[in-house]
């Protein structure tokens, strides 16, 4: 069987409360799908599943906090879901002789459970199921008084996150939770990496007038930012110099093999995610952009994937939409570096003892001295930049 | 479609990127982007939004029209 665990969505997450199931027992999964929703300070994750085969079983009920780890449901694999669960796929009634339910949470029939009339009565009134409430009469029969434990249960489950608060009290909590968790990783940054700086400035002519020349001949759905140019161009340096892709953990520095780009995105509520666009060194700058067009999005709705918010290598700020012009990132440990990206801004540009007006882009780094020095963050910020001009 | 239903299209459209824009006042002629903080990935996925809303394919060109209420009014007037 298969444990379904509570995952860490990043160094700081200690524990996140599981807010949806999107399955039940019986269900089939493929890898990949979606099957829960965890809220986290990072606002709520979609958490997929790394796994195909039947979920058998739910050991967490919606609502519930729990630490990293905890296992959240069990996963009949394939090659056991024939002998395990052999009947529960074909049907979204409740077996006939119902396992314990208390944690069963599809839909079901409340017509096959044994319960009192009272039980029925006030389950019906509160619009209860039957299926979800254990029954501690004669044969597992549903009593008048299990279902009013279930209720009180019920309420406290709904009252912790935010029964009784009005939607601007729960904004306001989320938002001071998001804060706590940034002002917790950026002073462990602050406090164990020990940065160093590089600055150097890239001339966007050629870059600009390459994504001019391709979006002339597109619609807007196909159009590319320069963001995108800086996702790939980052990516591919990274595979020219590991020593900025990876982590630093336990003492020592880990490369990673792909290069995964996280995209700080700062929320309309306050604060900012920055989920990754993974394998980036594989993909066309096409590709990247329209990866990256949904992934904004789903950030600002606060409906990013698990995927996508754990496993960044590297991470790119580019706060040129605020006119911002230099941006020195904090690094996000465990990663060892991020690169800032300001406004593109016409500057007085010398090349070729020729003096030219030319859109110039600031680009930064921050790197993790204890994995690199600054000459060779010097060579991947001029990487970045030889990449931007050779990369279409 | 008239212009006000038009207008309160287009403004759903832009809420699904942006749903502040239901509580503040949006000057159709100043530039959207400045008026709900919108980047420029969020400026694509709103256009993009207008695009599936009214059925309707924006090319590149046109995109700058978009940067106000009245000009994607414009624009969409004379293809609905």
């Amino acid at each position: 069987m298969i444990e379904f665990k509570m995952p860490s969505l990043g160094a700081d997450m200690e524990n996140g409360t599981l807010v949806a199931w999107h399955v039940k027992p019986g269900d089939s999964v493929t890898r990949g799908d979606i099957i829960a929703e965890v809220e986290t300070q990072k606002g709520v994750i979609e958490i997929e599943v790394w796994e195909t085969g039947v979920v058998h079983e739910m050991l967490v009920p919606e609502g519930k906090e729990v630490p990293v780890g905890e296992v959240l449901a069990l996963i009949a694999g394939l090659n056991e879901e024939e002998a395990k669960v052999p009947h529960v796929v074909q049907t979204s009634a409740p077996p006939k002789q119902p396992t314990p339910p208390v944690l069963e949470l599809g839909p079901s029939h409340s017509k096959g459970f044994r319960a009192s009339p009272m039980a029925r009565k006030i389950a019906k009134q509160h619009g209860l199921e039957l299926s979800k409430i254990t029954g501690s009469g004669p044969h597992g029969a549903i009593t008048r008084a299990d279902v009013e434990q279930y209720i009180g249960q019920k309420t406290q489950l709904e009252t912790t996150p935010g029964e009784g608060k009005t939607k601007a009290e729960e904004k306001k909590e989320r938002t001071a939770k998001m804060r706590a968790a940034i002002a917790t990783t950026m002073s462990q940054s602050k406090r164990e990496i020990p940065h160093y700086y590089l600055q150097t400035e890239i001339n966007m002519d050629a870059p600009l007038e390459t994504l001019d020349r391709l979006n002339s001949g597109r619609s807007v759905k196909e159009r590319l930012l320069p963001a995108a140019l800086y996702i790939k161009a980052v990516a591919k340096a990274c595979m020219q110099v590991p020593e900025m892709n990876g982590f630093w953990v336990d003492g020592g520095f880990h490369p990673s093999s792909t290069v995964n780009v996280g995209m700080g995105i700062s929320l309309r509520q306050g604060g900012l995610v920055a989920p990754a666009i993974h394998s980036v060194e594989q993909k066309s700058v096409e590709e990247v952009m329209q990866e990256l067009l949904p992934l904004v999005a789903r950030a600002r709705a606060g409906k990013l994937r698990s995927s996508e918010i754990s496993d960044a290598t590297i991470t790119i700020t580019n706060l040129g939409d605020q006119g911002v012009e230099t941006v020195f990132g904090v690094i996000y440990p465990p990663q060892v570096a991020i690169v800032g990206f300001g406004r593109i801004t016409e500057k007085p540009w010398a090349e070729g003892g020729m003096l030219g007006v030319k859109p110039v882009v600031t680009t930064t780094l921050a790197a993790d001295h204890r994995a690199s020095d600054g000459h060779r963050g010097g060579i991947f910020l001029n990487r970045i930049k030889e990449n931007l001009a050779t990369l279409m | 479609m008239d212009k006000q239903t038009m207008r309160s299209k287009i403004i759903n459209s832009f809420a699904e990127i942006a749903p502040e824009i239901e509580e503040i006042q949006i000057d159709d002629r100043t530039d959207i982007r400045e008026q709900l903080d919108l980047d420029s990935v969020d400026m694509m996925n709103c256009i993009i939004k207008i695009e599936e809303d009214f059925s309707i394919e924006i090319e590149n060109q046109d995109y700058p029209l978009f940067m106000t209420l009245e000009g994607a009014m414009s624009f969409i007037a004379e293809r609905v």
